[in-house]
Parts: C-alpha cells; structure tokens; sequence
C-alpha cells in the first residue's frame, strides 16, 4: 500500500447507504460542549425564576414582622437586578452563533473562550448570590427569634464578638462555596477546556 | 446534504472507532451544517465550507462509548492477503481508518485535506496556520501513519 492507493480507496469509500435525517429535528444529538453548557443553562435559568418567585413570598410564608420587610424587600430588589444581570449575560451567550465556519483555529479559540468565560460567569453569579441569601436567612432568623433577637440587638452585647463571629461565619461559607463551585466547573466543563487547549497546542507554528 | 453524506460518513469514520460514535457524530455534523448554512458565503465553494465546518465539529466533539479494546491487534492477526482485487481494496481500507484513527485530532483534519487533493497553501487556509506549519504537520502525520500500518502488519 502507498499514499496513491490510499487516496483511491478513500476516493471509492461512498457510504451510499447512510440515511440523511430530512428535520433537523429527526436528530438526535450528541452534543457538543458548548450545546452541553446551553443545556444546563437552560435547565439552570428555570430553576433559578422558580426560586426569584419563591422568594418573592417569604414576607407572607413566615410572616415577617413589618420591621423586618423594609430590609427584606430592598435586598429582595436587590437580588433581582442581580439576577437580572446575569440572565442576560447567559442569555447573550445562549443566542450566540456558533463558530464551526471559521477557520480551525478561530474556531478553536472561539470555543475555548466561550467556555473558559461561562465558567468565569458561573463563579461570579454564586458568589453574587451569597450574601442576598445569607442576609434573607438572617431575617427569617431574626423574624422567628423577634423578641430575643430585639433584647439582644438593644442590650449591651459586646460588637467586637458579633463581628467576629459574622467574619468567620461568612469567610467559612465563602471558601466552600469557591471549592465546590471549582469542583462543580472542574467536572462539567474543566475536561473540555483542558481537551481544546491541547488541540490548539498541536497547532502552534514549528 | 444528500451529495455530500458520503464525505461526511468518511469524517466520522476518522475520528471514531465506535459505531455507534459514528452515528452520532455524523448527525451532529449534519446538525451543525444546518445551524451553520447562514454563514455560507455563495462566493466560495460549498464544499470548502462545509469540510469546514464538518471537521471543527469532529475536532470539538467527544465520544461518549467506550473504545472497544485492542481492535487493532486482532484484525492484524485475522489479515491473510486475499486474491481478490474488491476484497483488497476493502481490506486496505479497513487498516486505512484504523490507523487514521490512531492520529492525533489535528492530524486527521490535515489529512483529510490532503486525501482531498488540498494544497498546503489551501490546508494553512482552513486550517488557520501558515503554508509551511501545514507543509511540516503534514508530512510528519503521513510518517506517523504510514508507521502506524507498517505496525498492523501491512507492507507499505
């Protein structure tokens, strides 16, 4: 065998009995990382207005106190600009066009980004969403404790010990939510980032 | 599309040794042709485009079934030259994508531009690297695969 016979027996390799799906829809995908990373997004986006509207009824579910629904709807519009926010942004990327007409390594480079900056994206919205949550958990706290919470915000309490104690509370939370968000990211999209970055390494001038 | 399935079912042969790989990977292709077409610019030629674009999807995809172990042994083993010139052709072919298989995802698409009658000039193009970078990988994929049959057992 040699590179000529090679070329003909690929030349005479017709596949003629391969059926061509009419639909777009008759397919039945495999997937791409990217068309991976829209799908949880979508799954993800449902999730999240289910809990924006959930949220919205905490006041009336545990019955807030008056005093405490001012705080509890300014960081509840708070929340959802934020929300809001990021939406859109993975809303950009969702309707984004894909790059598989470009040349290889545009192509290449355009998928390495996508998926490098929804990482990035999908760190900054757990991080952005921690401390709305952390200070509604704190009023659904002090709404079930009213009274004690009340004696012991007007009594003499040390300040120093209760920021101490907040510190460390959020510092806590803070690093386990940075890991298991790195966790989460390193075994859903680390493995394709990783995989294309080699790709692109075999195409760097020689 | 009708045309072209064959060219397309030769990619996903390249790139995956599975079967069902293959069919996946040849509907994801297709899928992807479709998604892609507004991109089409009616100056080129759509062959061009649509190599393209089937190759960066074959480049990006991941295979989801298991590599069935070892097939390259066992079909070295079962080889005895046969008379017939169709069966040798078949034959040829089959230790062809084996070994096409075996090569890293960069040096498929050059060789698939090559098999295509490419010029480098024409590979550096789709492949977004200079004329001379084609030139060099592609002649060390050629070495690597024309190894990779010598080592199935087959004179070349």
């Amino acid at each position: 065998m040699n590179f000529e016979d090679m070329k003909s027996a690929w030349k005479k390799d017709s596949g003629s009995n391969i059926e061509v799906p009419n639909k777009i829809e008759e397919i039945k995908r495999a997937e791409l990382p990217l068309d991976k990373i829209r799908k949880n997004m979508r799954y993800e986006f449902i999730a999240q207005l289910i809990a924006v509207i959930v949220i919205a009824f905490v006041p009336q579910l545990y019955k807030l106190k008056p005093a405490l629904l001012l705080p509890f709807n300014a960081i509840y519009i708070l929340f959802v600009i934020t929300c809001v926010y990021f939406f859109t942004r993975f809303y950009v990327f969702y309707k984004r066009a894909g790059a598989a007409s470009l040349n290889t390594k545009d192509a290449l480079y355009e998928v390495h980004y996508d998926i490098k900056l929804n990482m990035e994206l999908y760190k900054m919205f757990c991080y952005m969403l921690f401390p709305f949550l952390y200070l509604m958990l704190a009023l659904i706290l002090i709404n079930s404790k009213y009274e004690v919470m009340l004696r012991f915000l007007q009594s003499d309490f040390s300040h120093s010990s209760f920021y101490l104690y907040f510190g460390l509370s959020v510092v806590i939370i803070y690093i386990m939510l940075h890991f298991s968000a790195v966790y989460w990211l390193k075994a859903y999209y680390q493995k394709y980032a990783t995989e294309i970055e080699v790709v692109l390494k075999s195409l760097k001038e020689e | 599309m009708e045309a072209h399935k064959g060219i397309i079912h030769k990619i996903s042969r390249m790139y995956v040794d599975d079967e069902d790989d293959q069919k996946d990977l040849f509907q994801e292709i297709i899928c992807q042709l479709w998604k892609s077409y507004g991109s089409f610019n009616h100056q080129s030629k759509f062959s061009s485009w649509m190599y393209r674009v089937a190759l960066n999807t074959a480049i990006v995809y991941f295979k989801k079934h298991k590599r069935k172990e070892d097939t390259y042994a066992i079909i070295a083993q079962e080889i005895e030259m046969p008379s017939e010139d169709a069966e040798t052709k078949e034959l040829q072919l089959a230790h062809f994508y084996k070994a096409l298989q075996q090569l890293d995802k960069i040096e498929k698409a050059l060789m698939f531009y090559y098999l295509e009658n490419y010029s480098h000039k024409e590979i550096g193009e789709n492949m977004g690297i200079s004329e001379g970078n084609a030139r060099v990988k592609l002649n060390r994929a050629k070495n690597k695969l024309k190894e990779l049959i010598k080592k199935q057992g087959y004179e070349f």
